[in-house]
């Protein structure tokens, strides 16, 4: 829009009431694609010939494991951010996507081991797939232990940014870990050069239920960073205005 | 009913992810307001020391 001053939300005092706004409309739509997406994937999506209903399991592990990556992807874009320029906003969006995207690995994890039990005959293997995907798991939990670890913020900024940065590397690693190296686990379930290799009502419900999972990301991702802006701001005068306010 | 919720027969590993996303998103919800209640009262605590 021409005359928003879009660099005046890197302030957080300015970035709390916009992530206020925006966060019940992310939650909405999460939650109404999240309804789509299920009723698709349970009543209108057949049965799959070779796994039977086992293979519906696929509508939160495939949005889980690609969420859990994606967040990354993201908590690193924003340490970098934080590195280079040394903004206190990246920090705390790095700081509030963690715990989220921590979620979606433990998830993609679990669901993963529930599907690989009927199909593969095993809850666990020590494939390329499954052993990076935990490492990411991992990550995240050290990227959140090391912030808590330290108590001066800007110090734990610093420290948990070179974390998530050096731990990036994980991600191509689990992307292409089953082309790289011969894993129980499938291939890519959706590719940009090749046509879907699952029914077309299949792939709906899947893509609308990643959909739902970046919808929930970004609202919780909202609502846990106005809490942590509260936190590191709660000497400043704007915030006991806030909350004075709400009492 | 029942033969949809047996899932051909994979029901517990169905209904385990499915239980088991429903109390990750459950639990993430009740550490939010945590910490959101939490954030308060540390910005409550801030207006204490100020007007100390």
């Amino acid at each position: 829009m021409p005359g928003t001053h879009w660099f005046k939300y890197s302030s957080p005092a300015s970035f709390y009431p916009l992530a206020g706004l925006m966060a019940p409309w992310f939650g909405i739509a999460s939650a109404i694609l999240t309804v789509i997406g299920l009723y698709i994937g349970f009543f209108v999506a057949p049965t799959d010939y070779q796994q039977g209903e086992a293979y519906r399991i696929i509508f939160i592990h495939v949005p889980a494991a690609w969420m859990a990556m994606f967040a990354y992807l993201v908590m690193a874009g924003w340490c970098a951010v934080s590195l280079i320029w040394n903004t206190r906003l990246s920090s705390m969006m790095a700081q509030a996507i963690a715990p989220t995207g921590a979620m979606f690995a433990f998830v993609s994890l679990w669901t993963g081991a529930f599907w690989g039990r009927p199909t593969w005959g095993t809850y666990w293997v020590w494939d390329a797939r499954l052993t990076s995907t935990l490492i990411l798991l991992f990550l995240y939990l050290g990227y959140m232990a090391l912030r808590a670890a330290i108590d001066d913020p800007r110090r734990a900024d610093r420290a948990s940014a070179l974390l998530a940065l050096v731990g990036a590397v994980n991600v191509p690693i689990i992307y292409f870990s089953v082309k790289w190296w011969n894993t129980l686990h499938q291939g890519a379930s959706v590719s940009l050069t090749s046509s879907p290799k699952m029914a077309q009502t299949m792939l709906t419900a899947m893509l609308i239920m990643a959909f739902a999972a970046w919808f929930y990301t970004i609202a919780v991702a909202l609502v846990r960073v106005r809490s942590i802006i509260l936190e590191r701001e709660a000497h400043a005068e704007w915030a006991q205005r806030i909350v004075e306010g709400t009492r | 009913m029942i033969e949809w919720l047996r899932m051909g027969g994979y029901g517990y590993f169905v209904w385990s992810s499915y239980g088991m996303l429903a109390a990750a998103v459950l639990i993430e919800i009740a550490l939010l307001r945590r910490h959101r209640a939490r954030a308060r009262t540390r910005v409550l605590e801030a207006i204490e020391e100020k007007t100390q």
